[in-house]
């Protein structure tokens, strides 16, 4: 009862942040100089086609008239049509999400468990040298510009050993998977069609690979650093000094303590990615979600930029929200 | 309690707190950069934008140290000139950030109340704006020439810098000392910047360097979107990007040598970063 509370007080205060974002973004792009209407008429149009076609997206409206009724549309559900392409800006959304999803999650994934593993690994050696490796590694993962990286591997694992497949889409042209969740490991599975699994994976690999390089830095290091405080505390010097088992002491001491600190961390990790999956989807021709807020922005699709913005700002909301909730479950000292 | 603490709690073991080493290297690696930067023009025989007609997409070789790109245009020549944007960049648009963001946080730490509330809840909403997104927006706002880039890598990065001296302003203002320099009858203006500002100050120029290494990715990013410096400054991301289509062809160098250099000079702030993280107790 007081947790659901606690949820429904949250999603609350979700809804000023979101009228915030709303409206700032509605301002932003509004006063960008470009002008959307000017790129999909023909160009033998006439001023009257072009005043046709303004009013066509309401935009002829005063701007808080304008607002309104944007408002009004997002809570009936509806999120209007793209300018550029005239369809349904929800449709292209849930096509688009499942792909950037796909990749950060798998690399969210991927970078948590060498976090973990990693962190509490050269926590127990600290200061040794094989501590310090791990932290230089860190420190050099944190510097690496993504994009950057992404060719690196392409150049090595692509061109040069012919490992990965070309950074092109994500699944080999042979096969044809038809959507079901849109998520493409898990649509191949369902359809039981093993070998296209298989070449989604391949395809992911390099993306996945590039973000987990990236993001792995920041947790390691927070892993370590709490893995350090509860080797120091003293509630686990005493369960050393009893003389309790390695694996015991490992698994049910330092390894359950540690992870309390990392939803918080994993949540910010997350959001960031979600806001800044651009580049890697940019190197990788992935057609995700940053790759179509990119194009809507530079083609000043102004619906298309809305959508995107309202659903990362959610996004990043929930997101915290969940991390949140994990910690009060991992750690009974924290109330909701 | 203070006392109780000191007589129930054996004094810790004294750690030599770490990160001059960190601190040296990553100063050593700046200096290097800022040499080239700076002696660009004696380093290189060629200008960052000179064509040389006769070497298109040549590999690193003696007339080119790390080759051509696809203009003909010398990469080591570039990268060298490539360093004064993406230093001066990164340290204006940080310095911008943290006079903007360390006034309005030392401002609304100080005055409280309605003031206070209303700016966080502002502040709220900018960060929860996707970063890379918003970069792009303010960019192409303004136009994408250097100070427009300043300005919008400054501004984006300002609301982390109001927090951080919002939360020491809050903590300082309690202190004895604080209110023994109103009592002597200091004027709000001389309390908030003799007294507060200097002492507040510190958290921020820890994370400055952290900051300027995150500011120069932002900068080569953008670039790299086309959305940065103009062609064909020479500017690392830009440079990477020229260099991207090379590479399913297998000419690497045009993008790996401009990315070594991005690299480098991040990872020098970021290792001076880390190492004040250290110096100052906030990191182990």
């Amino acid at each position: 009862m007081r947790l659901t509370r606690y949820i429904v007080r949250r999603l609350l205060l979700l809804i000023p942040v979101l009228i915030g974002v709303s409206v700032l973004t509605f301002v932003l792009i509004r006063v960008l100089p470009g002008d959307p209407v000017l790129l999909i008429v023909p160009e033998t149009a006439t001023e009257a086609d072009i005043q046709q076609a303004r009013e066509r997206f309401g935009l002829d409206q005063p701007l808080v008239a304008q607002y309104l009724t944007y408002l009004g549309d997002v809570l009936r559900g509806d999120l209007g049509r793209s300018i550029t392409t005239n369809t349904p800006v929800a449709e292209q959304l849930a096509r688009r999400v499942p792909l950037t999803l796909e990749l950060i999650v798998y690399a969210m994934g991927l970078a948590l468990i060498i976090a973990v593993v990693g962190g509490i690994y050269a926590a127990r050696r600290a200061g040794r040298p094989s501590d310090h490796t791990a932290r230089v590694v860190a420190l050099a993962g944190n510097s690496l510009p993504e994009f950057w990286l992404g060719l690196v591997l392409v150049l090595i694992f692509y061109q040069a050993l012919g490992w990965a497949p070309p950074p092109a889409g994500r699944i080999s042209p042979l096969f044809s998977v038809p959507p079901i969740t849109g998520f493409i490991t898990i649509d191949t599975l369902l359809q039981g069609d093993l070998p296209a699994f298989f070449s989604a994976l391949h395809h992911l690999m390099l993306p996945v690979l590039t973000l987990a390089i990236v993001i792995t830095a920041p947790l390691l290091r927070s892993v370590r650093a709490s893995a350090l405080e509860v080797i120091d505390s003293d509630s686990y010097r005493c369960a050393e000094s009893h003389g309790l088992k390695d694996r015991v002491l490992l698994f049910a001491y330092l390894f359950r303590l540690t992870l309390i600190r990392l939803p918080t961390l994993a949540a910010l990790v997350f959001g960031n990615l979600l806001g800044g999956s651009v580049l890697v989807e940019y190197v990788f021709s992935w057609q995700g979600l940053g790759q179509w807020a990119l194009r809507g922005l530079l083609l000043r699709d102004y619906p298309v930029i809305q959508a995107y913005v309202l659903v990362v700002a959610t996004f990043y909301v929930l997101v915290f929200l969940i991390a949140d909730l994990l910690q009060a479950a991992l750690d009974p000292r924290v109330e909701v | 309690m203070a006392v109780v603490d000191d007589l129930t709690h054996p004094p810790a073991k004294r750690i030599r707190r770490g990160g001059d080493g960190l601190i040296a290297a990553g100063s050593l690696i700046l200096l290097i950069v800022l040499v080239g930067a700076v002696a660009a023009p004696w380093l290189s025989q060629w200008g960052p934008t000179e064509i040389d007609p006769i070497a298109f997409l040549e590999p690193p070789g003696p007339g080119h140290w790390l080759g051509t790109d696809g203009n003909g245009m010398d990469i080591w020549s570039r990268i060298l000139f490539a360093a004064r944007i993406d230093l001066g960049v990164a340290v204006a648009s940080v310095a911008l950030a943290v006079l903007v963001g360390g006034t309005i946080g030392l401002a609304t730490g100080y005055a409280g109340g309605w003031v206070e509330e209303t700016t966080m809840r502002l502040l709220d909403i900018v960060q929860a704006f996707p970063v890379f997104i918003l970069a792009l927006t303010v960019a192409a706002l303004l136009g994408n020439s250097l100070h427009t880039l300043i300005l919008a890598i400054g501004l984006i990065n300002a609301p982390a810098y109001a927090r951080l001296m919002r939360a020491e302003v809050r903590s300082l203002k309690n202190h004895i000392y604080i209110e023994a320099a109103e009592c002597a009858g200091n004027s709000r203006l001389s309390i908030l910047f003799r007294h507060l500002l200097p002492n507040a100050l510190t958290p921020l120029l820890v994370i400055a360097p952290l900051n300027c290494g995150w500011a120069i990715l932002m900068l080569a990013g953008l670039s790299f979107l086309g959305l940065g410096v103009s062609v064909p400054t020479a500017e690392w991301g830009a440079m990477i990007s020229t260099g991207a289509a090379d590479v399913v062809g297998g000419r690497w160098w045009t993008s790996v040598f401009p990315g070594l250099a991005l690299f480098i000079t991040v990872l020098g702030f970021n290792l001076i970063g880390e190492g004040l993280l250290q110096r100052t107790g906030q990191r182990r």
